[in-house]
């Protein structure tokens, strides 16, 4: 009876309401009030247990390695709980949760889903499931590996789910020393220099956050640390620009934005595949998250008086990227060039500042970090399968690793926004909706885009389609495990891609509420600062307005 | 108020009575004399907890109970347990220790609760035959009983100046104050923080006594710091300044370190230094953070300061023999770095929050700039003290996890997982120091 009493009071009850929003079917059936702790804090209560386990002679690596799998597993079923029943027509966070933390300081435990949030949710559940898929060759230290391989996925998902800036900038920096540790540790040759420009870019990244976030809070009252709160208080107008300043400084060094992309090539190229692809995937993208919520969401005047600074940065992120493509010998270094284009096309769409153009960047920030994840870790694969990493050695390999090829080729051309993959709407929205306030930003982009299909072009021949080289050594096609951390990725890309309203049968939406209805949810709010104002209607006659005087406008 | 409140300071004499005859008894003995050292440490840290949280006065005025002088040795005395229990497990490191820990946390508990001068002086005294005791470390056996004699007699004449400008019996100095009394008590705090700054990066090779008596040093500073603040706060630009370049010059040294315990020395170092920019923002919620990092400073420096070894190799060998060891070490530093999600990290933003919040930007991008080169220097650390060794050889090893440190880290944790109430108690800490 009691247990029956416990379940009619955990289930939601449909509230009164003078008018009723639509909700996707589904919605609201799940609806616990930790489930976005449980996210956090799975990973590192399993992460603790693992370490402190005894473990003599390595006897329980792989027992280690399935407990990472199936926990990465439940996170991502758990992010799928939230995405589909996440209420795009409600003006409240989903899944809320709030509690006061350091009272005196104004931060709160305060964790929720919006629109923007709920889609970079479920990327890190797909990145954080491929990542432990993809390192499923690791034998050395095993338990280490996993143990900061679980860490680094419930700081990412922490920093994610954050509503309050100190919860936020915790998790932001918490996943730089594991991270530095993973590259350092279970890295290629070059993997010491790699990670310490890792640590030193996002260090600076981190120390800049904290300059902007407490920056922001003591120009507004300091009153407290929540978004909620930052949003509506207005900092001046002086404050704003060397907050935006500091923001920008802090998402380019995640987002590997130029110039401050050194760490990128190194890391991505330097770090084991599942470590590359937790980067490429999630790390990277926190710094577009960065962009929306700091800049383009809470410091409006200065994100319109940084936007064209913000632009720039992002055409020459893309312009250099392939240039550097071009120029390198290295495939893992190619794929990681690669890697940064979306990144690019995500602060292009922020500096766009239009509804349109920080729609296509929340899409672009889904659908950029799985394309950067599948080129990193396609070529990861390929030149770990080919025992080279030289384009000089690999050549003609499409008919002895036929998979591995065209899940290569998937990866380059998702990466230039190939049709039915989700990049393809992200960079048109993008496109079309800064055309107006960046366009020189936007022909840069394009040019960038050209020249990185020209680079793609010159390695699927060379590598793909070019006469093998006898003194090469063999090569062999990916591996079971490798073809579905791939193939993940590639089914999420086109699924979002061909589905970007979510399936529907008759009208009536389907388990899916559709990715973009929910970054939509969001979008308005956000934008609303932005948006064009409409022109007044016309007067209906001049005796509409008999001293002559211009009848009032209506406010945008 | 009951004179039960005096219980920890009895129980401190107590516990420093039984390890200076520790040292003639028997290694078996000394076991059990060690378990008991433990035992009076936890026992004086529950009953401050317990009967701390009464307000009131004792020994005619002397000895003033309030919630600063309750943050302050509840700070104190978990770093005496978590000291007295580390050192217990290794049974090398207890001779000569217990004697100086304790006197240290006695005249740390006699600072917190000094009302006035006498109390002041008093707890000096305490600090001096401590620094007497201790053992400067090899090669340096003179550094700090000199440091005690020179600072002895500074604080003599110091005392004697303030105690003719403030008067005995005076918690704050009136406003009226004249303006040497003010100068002199004004040397006297960044006097006991530069102190505090210079022996934390000096004393490197210095033994655990290092922590305990550079956290008397810090608590006299906030005393005099708060009683300072209303009527001249003309020092805070001097302290503010000092606090900056230290932050600074103290991330480039960790950087640099050769060794754990140098590691360790510098970093603490650097959190003295955003203790000291703390005091510089001479106000109610600046003084809170002060508090605050006190105790996740003092905690994580004994635990750090206790398990790291001299050279590199021997840090290897600690990862492969005693991991357990070797994990409190990294929790130790990378809370002593302010990194996240453990306590210095709490510490360092409440810190930075305040000296944004008045107007001391340059000091907290100082600050930003210093933490970005601990970070660096503590990956960087682990790194190469982790990595070092030979992969087969870790597997190899079947070294199991031991409870000393087990309990050490959990409390090093606790820190983060307590941040709110021990936050909250730090800012009554501060309103009872009559700030604003």
């Amino acid at each position: 009876m009691s247990a029956l009493t416990l379940f009619l009071a955990a289930t939601p009850t449909p509230s009164a309401s003078a008018s009723p929003t639509p909700t996707n079917f589904g919605a609201g059936v799940f609806n616990f009030s930790f489930l976005l702790s449980l996210l956090i804090w799975t990973p590192v209560l399993v992460a603790a247990v693992m370490a402190v386990l005894p473990n003599p002679r390595g006897r329980w690596d792989r027992q280690f390695r399935l407990t990472a799998f199936w926990t990465s597993l439940s996170l991502l079923l758990l992010s799928m709980v939230a995405y589909s029943q996440f209420q795009p027509y409600a003006s409240a966070l989903s899944f809320e949760e709030s509690q006061p933390w350091l009272p005196a300081l104004g931060v709160t435990y305060h964790l929720g889903l919006d629109g923007i949030n709920t889609a970079a949710l479920v990327l890190n559940g797909v990145i954080g499931l491929v990542a432990v898929v993809a390192s499923s060759g690791v034998r050395v230290r095993a338990r280490s590996y996993w143990v900061l391989l679980l860490l680094t996925e419930a700081a990412v998902n922490g920093a994610v789910e954050a509503q309050d800036f100190f919860l936020f900038a915790l998790f932001w920096s918490a996943m730089i020393v594991p991270l530095g540790l993973l590259i350092r540790g279970w890295g290629g040759p070059g993997a010491r220099q790699a990670a310490s420009r890792l640590v030193v870019h996002w260090g600076v990244g981190s120390a800049c956050l904290l300059g902007a976030g407490i920056g922001l809070w003591a120009s507004t009252g300091a009153v407290s640390f929540n978004f909620n709160t930052m949003l509506a208080a207005t900092a001046g107008d002086r404050a704003q620009v060397v907050i935006g300043l500091l923001v920008l400084v802090a998402a380019a060094s995640r987002l590997a934005l130029f110039p401050f992309h050194r760490w990128a090539s190194p890391a991505l190229a330097e770090a084991p595949p599942g470590v590359a692809v937790l980067i490429a995937g999630s790390g990277m993208r926190l710094g577009g998250y960065l962009l929306l919520r700091l800049l383009a969401q809470t410091n409006q005047h200065g994100a319109e008086l940084l936007a064209p600074l913000l632009a720039a940065m992002a055409a020459a992120t893309v312009i250099w990227a392939a240039v550097m493509a071009f120029g390198t010998g290295d495939i893992r270094r190619l794929s990681a060039w690669l890697a940064i284009i979306p990144g690019g096309f995500t602060a292009l769409g922020v500096a766009g500042l239009s509804p349109l153009s920080l729609e296509g960047a929340v899409l672009s920030l889904f659908a950029g970090g799985l394309a950067a994840a599948l080129v990193v870790g396609a070529a990861a694969t390929l030149s770990g399968r080919a025992q080279s990493r030289q384009l000089g050695v690999v050549a003609g390999l499409a008919g002895r690793m036929p998979r591995t090829s065209w899940l290569l080729v998937l990866a380059t051309l998702a990466i230039l926004g190939m049709p039915f993959a989700a990049t393809f709407p992200a960079d048109v929205m993008i496109v079309l909706g800064s055309a107006r306030n960046q366009p020189v930003g936007v022909f840069g982009a394009l040019l960038g885009l050209l020249l990185a299909a020209a680079a793609i072009a010159w390695l699927i021949h060379r590598v793909l389609f070019g006469a093998p080289r006898p003194e090469a050594p063999t090569p062999s096609d990916s591996s079971l495990a490798e073809s579905w951390y791939l193939g993940i990725l590639v089914g999420a890309l086109l699924w979002v891609g061909v589905f970007p309203l979510g399936p529907r049968l008759a009208g009536i939406p389907l388990f899916d509420p559709g990715m973009l209805n929910v970054i939509n949810a969001t979008i308005p709010t956000m934008a609303g600062a932005y948006a064009v104002p409409t022109p007044p209607p016309a007067s209906p006659s001049p005796a509409a307005s008999p001293s002559g005087a211009p009848s009032p406008s209506p406010s945008p | 108020m009951s004179a039960v409140t005096l219980l920890p300071e009895v129980l401190i004499l107590v516990g420093l009575a039984l390890s200076l005859v520790g040292s003639a008894l028997s290694v078996q003995q000394r076991r059990w004399a060690g378990s008991g050292l433990v035992l009076i440490a936890l026992a004086a840290l529950i009953t401050e907890l317990w009967f701390g949280d009464s307000v009131g006065w004792l020994l005619p005025g002397g000895f003033r109970q309030d919630r600063f002088a309750l943050a302050a040795k509840a700070a104190l005395l978990v770093a005496l347990t978590v000291t007295t229990l580390i050192g217990h497990a290794d049974l090398r490191r207890t001779r000569g220790l217990a004697p100086v820990v304790f006197l240290a946390a006695l005249a740390g508990l006699v600072m917190a609760s000094a009302s006035a001068v006498p109390g002041m002086f008093a707890a000096a005294v305490l600090m001096t035959a401590a620094l007497l005791l201790a053992n400067g470390g090899r090669g340096r056996a003179w550094v700090l009983p000199g440091v005690g004699l020179v600072g002895y007699g500074a604080s003599l004449l110091l005392l004697a100046r303030l105690a003719g400008g403030w008067g005995l019996g005076e918690q704050t100095p009136a406003v009226g104050a004249n303006a040497g009394s003010l100068a002199a008590g004004s040397v006297l705090m960044l006097g006991l923080v530069g102190l505090g700054l210079v022996g934390a990066a000096v004393w490197t090779s210095a033994t655990p006594h290092r922590p305990l008596l550079i956290g008397v040093l810090l608590i006299a500073a906030m005393r005099l710091a708060a009683a300072l603040a209303a009527p001249n706060s003309a020092w805070s630009g001097a302290l503010a300044a000092l606090a900056a370049l230290t932050l600074v010059g103290c991330g480039l040294r960790a950087l640099a370190a050769p060794s754990a315990r140098s590691l360790v020395g510098w970093l603490g170092a650097f959190q003295c230094a955003w203790l000291a920019a703390a005091l510089a923002t001479h106000d109610r919620f600046g003084f809170a953070a002060a508090l605050l990092l006190t105790g996740v400073l003092l905690t994580a420096w004994v635990a750090a300061d206790l398990v790291a070894p001299r050279t590199a190799a021997e840090m290897s060998n600690l990862w492969l023999h005693s991991p357990s060891l070797a994990v409190l070490l990294c929790l130790s530093v990378l809370s002593l770095a302010g990194l996240p999600p453990l306590a210095g990290f709490f510490g360092d933003f409440a810190v930075l929050a305040e000296l944004f919040r008045s107007g001391l930007v340059w000091v907290g991008g100082a600050a930003l700039l210093g933490w970005v080169l601990a970070l660096m220097a503590t990956v960087r650390f682990i790194a190469v003290t982790y990595f070092v060794a030979d992969p087969e050889e870790v597997r190899s090893q079947t070294a199991s996890w031991r409870p000393v440190p087990v309990l050490a880290m959990l409390v090093i944790l606790g820190l983060s997982a307590f941040a709110n109430p021990i936050h909250s108690l730090a800012v009554q800490g501060a309103a009872a120091l009559g700030l604003r």
